[in-house]
């Protein structure tokens, strides 16, 4: 589960824009994807923090 | 037109090519005539050290240590101001060098000394040693041969200057071998002569100690021995002081021994509690403690020359001793045995001894020198020290003469003078030891150096070579004008009329040949190889070549160049392709290949920079070789590329503000920048979709030829995996997944004979080149970039088909990892891959790759906004293996090159260096579902997985800092871009009138028959 965790980011970078493209609006849609890009960012450092130690 | 240049009708191109061949053979004659002519002489000696003559001369003495090798500092020795002096000096160089120099640089010194003052001779001396330390080389070879050689423009005196430099070394090193015994005996001999002085001295004194006794005893006490010459082993008895210093040199021994023996105890303990028993210092340092136990040479001889010492000292005590016993035989007993008790009393080590507690004992020798004496039954004296107990403990001896009558003045002076004697023998025994040193030097010097390959007078000069020169001039000829004849001739157009060429370009190919032609002679009249005419020639036709092609033409020759030549240390450095001086001029620093140390940049740094300036002057002047019919780059791909590279920038200014080191900011940074930069060359030399094609068949063409490469390199080096883990290079990974993904997804998107065509017949040579690589990471690279492409298919019929194959494979699959985690059958090999990948406890490489991502994440903790910033190593909190011998950038750029960018950049950082990437995707994805065209659906699904392999090899090995990543990368974003706008996934703002006009601006897909779009042909 570390692993998975850990590698999680790769799936993060790659499935945001996949998902966003799908908005009929191509701006809103980038937006979409940089910032849900940055949420998920906070989001994996937080995981990090405080999932991570207890999965080792 | 550029202004400034004018039209001339360009009649005669073949005339022209003629006469530049004629003028690089004009050249080559004049060069053959005027050059002077370099000869090259060369004198081998072997240099040994000679040890066994002066083993056998001394056998006692130890073997030197430390001592000078015969080949040490040999070039600083011969090539001293003052032997270099002395052999110009000895050859008369300086009338020589008159007459050597060729008549071209005799006139020039004409005129130099026609129009200034004559050097003095001085100064003239000064500048031949200056020339003679350029030309001369003296080198210490490891095999142990000393080569002394020159370059001289005159074959004679290069022979005589080698031979003068090889016996000066000769002198040299016989000075500095025989010169210091010679010192140390003129000392010692100083010594000896101070101490026969002190002998006069202390012999006169006691003289005249003797004047004053009565006259009676006057003659006795002449004859009278010295009170203790055997009771000491300091008086003068030589074979006792000899005994004696034999003892203790072998006491010392004893103990140097004892000492060093522990300390090999100490060093082997030490390295136990370090390293496994085998390891090959433990090994060593068990075999340097072994060497303790055997027995010692040199011991066994101190012990050998005491034996014999000891015999002859109890023979030389006997015999002395014949004087003495006459006159005890006329003591009485009571006298005798007065003499004695006080030498007993006084424990006094060794002389003639009697037990004054047993009466009537027979004195007897003691011959010990530590006064371990005991009495036995019989009221025999012996030693204790059973080292030392010999025969001669028990051999009986006369009592010797009563001497405590004596004045004190008398038998002071016999004792300094006792004293000073023996100094006076130690002394000359050091001188006569010393001489015999002298003589073995002088006679072993002989046979420490042996002329190996004299020096001789050259027949032949080494530069210049005239077939080499005339060869190589008609090669030269031939090429440069056929590139004179292809760059001032044009096909001429329908229509247009005569042929023209501008000045300007006439100007430039002029120019580039003359120079050319000049630089290729003169490295000709240098070299050996006339094959080295061409190196001139195909650089400077490259860079034309650069200049003048369309960017979308040499970037994928460059492309091409990256991802096939072979990079430094790839091939684990076992094999090395017929190209790889090419690869390591691209690859790595261009001071490591060529002798230019100002070159600290990389060759694709250079031709970077070249194609940037192409781009740029392109535009300013604005021609249109790239920018006809080329879709507009979307100003969010730009945009974020620039904005990724102001994150690179505000990180290494927070690293640098930290005390970060700008050094490894360029090993951190210099690769990433290239590829943001990369993706902006791609976008202004890409038109757009229709140069995805000649980019995707370079890219699998590069597949192809490094997994040829591969096999090849595992079949014929026949190496275990062990010492080649890796046939090519780790980033060949990245090559081989995505080349291999997109043959999958133009068979999927596009299905049809051709496309499964090639799959079938390409995708076998790939798998062979991945198998051939042993790198797992390729089939992870794979497998997701696969499932991404398959989420990204629409559902059809055949995506239901294989959802429902792999629900029911899912029990068959499991039972199958089940069945094979712990097994080490080739059967389970796949799950055995699978197993290296997710378990740490696979192999040490697993474990020590969750180290680091553990190292990492702590890191991040630490700083988790703008992160630690570049120039820094992180902090290990969990110590893993050291590999900073492989690799001295380890904690500056991690494995896992996305948690290391996390960490040095934290969450802010981060999301703003992969802006670009998140960016590129989108516009992909986007264009993925904005086209209906089977080949466009299958550049953005190549996209998106080359995007998915990038990102696996940068999470699981240093992506981020390869240039197989840049190549790959860089121009699928660039593509992703373009497809964008082609597709009109991306509406672009017009800038210019040509680009005015937009795609269509619908999701839904087009007809399936839709052509490749162009600008031109928008609605």
């Amino acid at each position: 589960m570390a692993k998975l965790l850990l590698v999680a980011v790769v799936f993060g970078i790659v499935a945001i824009p996949i998902v966003t493209s799908r908005d009929p609006s191509a701006a809103r849609g980038l937006r979409k994807a940089l910032a849900l890009t940055a949420a998920f960012n906070a989001a994996y450092y937080l995981a990090l923090r405080f999932v991570l130690p207890r999965l080792y | 037109m550029p202004a400034g240049s004018s039209q001339t009708p360009s009649r005669s191109p073949f005339r022209l090519a003629a006469g530049v061949f004629l003028a690089v053979q004009a050249l080559v004659a004049v060069t053959l005539l005027a050059m002077p002519s370099t000869w090259h002489v060369e004198a081998v000696l072997l240099a040994e050290p000679h040890l066994r003559m002066p083993a056998l001369v001394n056998p006692d003495r130890g073997r030197a240590q430390g001592g000078e090798a015969p080949g040490w500092a040999a070039a600083d020795l011969v090539l001293s101001r003052r032997n270099l002096l002395s052999i110009i000096q000895e050859t008369d160089l300086l009338s020589r060098w008159e007459k050597d120099r060729g008549f071209v640089l005799r006139a020039v010194d004409r005129l130099r000394s026609a129009r200034g003052p004559i050097p003095m001779l001085d100064d003239r001396r000064d500048q031949l040693v200056e020339i003679l330390r350029k030309r001369l080389y003296v080198k210490a070879l490891p095999e142990g041969t000393v080569a002394i050689g020159i370059d001289w423009p005159s074959a004679r005196t290069a022979f005589v200057l080698v031979e003068a430099a090889q016996q000066k070394f000769l002198e040299t090193r016989r000075a500095r071998e025989v010169q210091p015994v010679d010192e140390v005996i003129a000392i010692l001999e100083r010594r000896a002569a101070e101490s026969g002085d002190a002998v006069t001295a202390a012999r006169a004194e006691l003289v005249r100690e003797e004047a004053l006794l009565p006259p009676a005893l006057r003659g006795e006490a002449r004859r009278t021995r010295p009170v203790l010459r055997t009771a000491s082993p300091t008086a003068a008895d030589p074979l006792a002081a000899a005994l004696a210093s034999a003892r203790a040199d072998l006491d010392r021994l004893e103990t140097s021994r004892a000492a060093r023996r522990k300390d090999a105890e100490a060093r082997l303990s030490t390295l136990r509690t370090v390293y496994s028993d085998r390891h090959p210092s433990v090994l060593a340092a068990q075999d340097a403690f072994a060497s303790w136990d055997e027995p010692d040479p040199q011991e066994g001889a101190l012990r050998r020359r005491i034996r014999d010492l000891e015999t002859g000292h109890l023979a030389g005590d006997t015999s002395a001793s014949e004087d003495e016993a006459a006159e005890e035989a006329m003591a009485t007993p009571a006298e005798a045995e007065d003499t004695q008790r006080p030498l007993v009393a006084a424990g006094l080590r060794g002389g003639v001894q009697r037990d004054p507690r047993v009466p009537g004992a027979r004195p007897r020798i003691a011959n010990g020198i530590d006064g371990r004496e005991r009495t036995d039954a019989d009221g025999v004296l012996v030693r204790s020290g059973s080292s030392r107990a010999g025969p001669m403990d028990e051999v009986p001896l006369p009592a010797i003469r009563d001497r405590r009558a004596d004045p004190p003045g008398l038998v002071a002076a016999r004792g300094r003078l006792h004293i000073v004697a023996l100094e006076q023998e130690r002394i000359l025994r050091r001188i006569e030891a010393a001489r015999i040193e002298a003589d073995v030097v002088r006679a072993a010097f002989a046979y420490r150096y042996m002329i190996v390959v004299p020096a001789e007078v050259p027949v032949e000069p080494v530069r210049p070579r005239p077939l080499v020169v005339v060869l190589g001039g008609i090669l030269c000829g031939v090429v440069l004008g056929a590139f004179t004849f292809l760059a001032t001739s044009r096909a001429p157009s329908p229509g247009t009329g005569p042929v023209t060429v501008s000045r300007t370009r006439r100007l430039g190919v002029a120019a580039i040949t003359g120079g050319v032609a000049v630089s290729t002679v003169l490295l000709l009249a240098n070299a050996a190889n006339p094959l080295i005419a061409v190196a001139p020639t195909l650089l400077a036709a490259a860079a034309w070549w650069l200049v003048t092609a369309p960017l979308r033409q040499s970037t994928l020759v460059l492309l091409f160049s990256m991802l096939v030549l072979d990079a430094p240390g790839d091939s684990s450095g076992r094999w090395q392709s017929p190209w790889h001086l090419l690869g390591h001029l691209l690859n790595s620093n261009l001071n490591l290949t060529l002798p230019v140390p100002a070159l600290r940049f990389a060759g694709v740094d250079a031709i970077f920079a070249l194609l940037a300036a192409v781009a740029v002057g392109r535009r300013m002047a604005g021609k249109g070789v790239d920018t006809d019919g080329s879709w507009p780059a979307p100003a969010p791909l730009v945009g974020a590329v620039f904005v990724s590279l102001g994150a690179m920038a505000v990180l290494v200014a927070t690293g640098m503000a930290q005390g970060g080191d700008l050094g490894q900011v360029l090993w951190q940074c210099h690769v990433p920048a290239m590829l943001l930069a990369m993706v902006l060359l791609f976008l202004a030399a890409l038109r757009g979709p229709r140069d995805l094609a000649p980019l995707a068949r370079t890219v699998v063409a590069a597949a192809l030829v490094k997994a040829c490469l591969a096999v090849w390199v595992r079949v014929t080096v026949a190496l275990p995996v062990e010492s080649l883990p890796t046939a090519t290079s780790h980033a060949d990974s990245m090559l081989f997944a995505s080349s291999a993904c997109l043959l999958v997804v133009m068979a999927v998107e596009a299905p049809g004979r051709r496309t499964f065509g090639r799959l079938l017949l390409l995708s076998p040579i790939l798998i062979a080149g991945m198998v051939a690589n042993n790198r797992r990471l390729v089939w992870v690279e794979i497998v997701a970039a696969l499932v991404v492409v398959y989420f990204m298919l629409p559902r059809s019929r055949a995506k239901r088909t294989i959802q429902r194959g792999l629900v029911l494979a899912a029990p068959v699959l499991l039972l199958y990892m089940v069945a094979g985690w712990n097994s080490g059958s080739r059967v389970f090999a796949p799950v055995a891959k699978v197993r290296s990948v997710v378990d740490s406890k696979s192999d040490r490489s697993t474990e020590e790759r969750d180290v680091e991502n553990y190292n990492l994440v702590k890191n991040l903790q630490d700083n988790p906004f703008l992160g630690m910033g570049f120039g820094r190593e992180y902090v290990q909190y969990t110590r893993g293996d050291d590999i900073s011998h492989l690799f001295a950038q380890w904690r500056f750029i991690p494995h896992n090159s996305l948690l290391g960018l996390l960490a040095f950049g934290g969450v802010l950082g981060f999301t703003t260096l992969f802006a670009f990437l998140t960016v590129g995707l989108y516009l992909a994805a986007r264009a993925y579902r904005a086209t209906a065209d089977p080949l466009l659906r299958s550049a953005c699904l190549t996209v998106v997985s080359v995007a998915v392999v990038f990102l696996i090899q940068a999470y699981g090995d240093m992506a981020i800092v390869s240039w197989h990543g840049v190549f790959l990368l860089a121009p699928a974003l660039a593509a992703a871009g373009k497809l964008a706008s082609a597709t009109g996934a991306w509406r672009q703002r017009a800038r210019r009138p040509s680009d005015q006009g937009s795609p269509v601006p619908s999701l839904h897909p087009l007809p399936s028959s839709a052509s490749v779009p162009s600008p031109s042909t928008r609605p």
